[in-house]
């Protein structure tokens, strides 16, 4: 028999007892959560109202009663909402589990799945199982081609506000504390130690500062790109048109367009969640070198790709996925390289009737 | 698909089919059942002793079956018997869903139901069905 050793560090979902005794260890201690709860609330109720009842008749002076009142009603309620929390949490627990040991995990699903379909998006039968929609691919029409495809959002502009909040911010505190020490010396009182902390502090300053004209110069520079498909979703095995302008002022060692499939799995060790990622394929639809860009002369480019045959299909689930997407990555000088995600989808060969915008 | 019971043990109290696909990998574990159907002792008890019990449902188009470096998407169909006095047993028989470029008629066509089974399922390279936990004596599929 192994014996549970709780210090050790629990890998991913594996049990390290055997799953009878977990369950019932797990069911003894959410009936233990749920007796203590019970036996809390119950002993403040009987203190609170069993004590008022009796000391009511015994004729304790009316001052003395209303201040004894009054200093325990915070405590009672903070007993009464711990006890019915432990209650909450010990009976839902319960069933819970108690739910699970009768049933199996099919049927769980079963019951899950006929739950999800309840809700407003439950007739949506034009899904694919398993298959991102992909709507918002699809809802903004194109100048060039017939869909201009989203961002995946990580977009420059999002580091910028943060970088500039904690500019300012930081800079701001630094300004007011500069009026305390200044007002000190005014007023014949001058602070010191504050005075001294605030150079360190400037210092500081000057860097987020400096990062944040940095990072400025960076999203200004890289202007906006915009990549336009014909056709949305893919399919293994077709040819699709691509479109792609790239605006702003650059000077690039490579521009390179691509189109990408990787698998991302979402796993647990231990407490923490991890993600990891693998490229399965990256197909280089187009790669230019030593192209200058200027804010009149954005770069344009009309480009044929075609997916392979034997392409996975886009795929999601609660833990794994498989994302395809066209990339648009840029070495540029003197700003830091660039690279961004236009996501699509890729449907398996069956398919829904397509929608076509125009 | 057909499954068959022996006559040596007990009859199962209760019995469930399912047709589902789940991931293997290194993320955690998606499982998702397409098709489900529980037999209870009243259904069971309706059967002769050799009758095969058959059933079937059309496929969904997706997720079709995929073998990845993270990840890896397994189909397959699972019988879990439930007998008296005796722990649970689940036989699984994996299958591969394959893709082809078949019309559809209307998108409607891959709600699960009891129909015969889609063509355009291929058997698994693994041979046979699989057991996984103890065996309960006198029952087979």
């Amino acid at each position: 028999m192994r014996l549970p050793r709780p210090w050790t560090k629990k890998r991913g979902s594996r049990l390290l007892g055997g799953a009878f005794s977990g369950a019932i260890g797990e069911a003894m201690f959410l009936a233990g959560l749920f007796l203590l709860g019970v036996f809390a609330l119950a002993l403040a109720l009987f203190q609170r109202y069993g004590r008022a009842r009796f000391a009511v008749p015994g004729g304790l002076p009316e001052g003395l009663l209303v201040i004894e009142m009054s200093t325990s009603l915070l405590g009672f309620w903070i007993i009464v909402v711990i006890a019915t929390a432990l209650i909450l949490i010990g009976g839902v627990g319960l069933a819970y589990r108690l739910l699970r040991i009768g049933t199996s995990d099919e049927r769980r699903n079963v019951f899950a799945s006929r739950a999800a379909a309840i809700g407003p998006t439950g007739g949506d039968i034009t899904q694919l199982p398993a298959v991102p929609g992909g709507r918002g691919a699809t809802e903004s029409p194109g100048l060039h081609q017939t869909y201009r495809l989203a961002n995946d959002g990580t977009d420059l502009a999002r580091g910028v506000i943060a970088v500039a909040a904690l500019a300012l911010l930081w800079n701001a505190t630094w300004f007011v504390l500069l009026a305390v020490v200044v007002s000190g010396f005014l007023h014949g009182r001058p602070r010191w130690v504050l005075g001294f902390l605030l150079i360190p502090f400037a210092g500081i300053g000057w860097w987020a500062l400096r990062y944040f004209f940095d990072a400025l110069k960076r999203s200004a520079g890289v202007g906006a790109t915009i990549v336009e498909i014909n056709d949305h979703p893919l399919q293994p095995g077709g040819c699709y048109t691509l479109f792609v302008r790239q605006a702003g002022r650059l000077k690039l060692r490579r521009l390179r367009v691509a189109l990408v499939c990787d698998e991302q799995s979402t796993y647990r060790q231990g407490t923490d969640l991890q993600v990891d990622s693998h490229r399965v394929l990256e197909q280089i639809i187009h790669t230019e070198r030593d192209l200058t860009i200027d804010p009149h002369r954005p770069w344009l480019q009309e480009l044929q790709f075609s997916l392979p045959q034997q392409a996975m299909h886009s795929f999601q689930s609660a833990n794994n996925a498989v994302c395809w997407k066209i990339t648009v990555s840029g070495d540029a000088r003197p700003w830091p390289s660039f690279c961004r995600s236009f996501p699509v989808i890729v449907h398996p060969p069956v398919g829904p009737p397509r929608r076509h915008p125009r | 698909m057909a499954c068959r019971l022996g006559s040596g043990g007990p009859r199962p109290e209760v019995l469930e089919t399912s047709v589902l696909w789940y991931t293997e990998g290194k993320g955690d574990e998606d499982l998702h059942v397409h098709w489900f159907r529980r037999f209870c002792e009243t259904d069971l008890q309706l059967m002769a002793p050799h009758q095969a019990l058959r059933f079937g449902c059309r496929l969904p188009p997706s997720p079709l079956s995929y073998d990845g470096t993270l990840l890896r998407i397994r189909w397959c169909v699972r019988v879990r018997l439930f007998e008296p006095e005796q722990p649970e047993a689940m036989y699984q028989l994996p299958f591969q869903l394959v893709g082809e470029t078949l019309p559809l008629d209307s998108p409607a066509d891959w709600t699960a139901s009891d129909q015969a089974a889609d063509p355009t399922v291929r058997p698994a390279p693994r041979p046979g069905p699989q057991r996984l936990p103890r065996p309960p004596a006198g029952s087979r599929v």
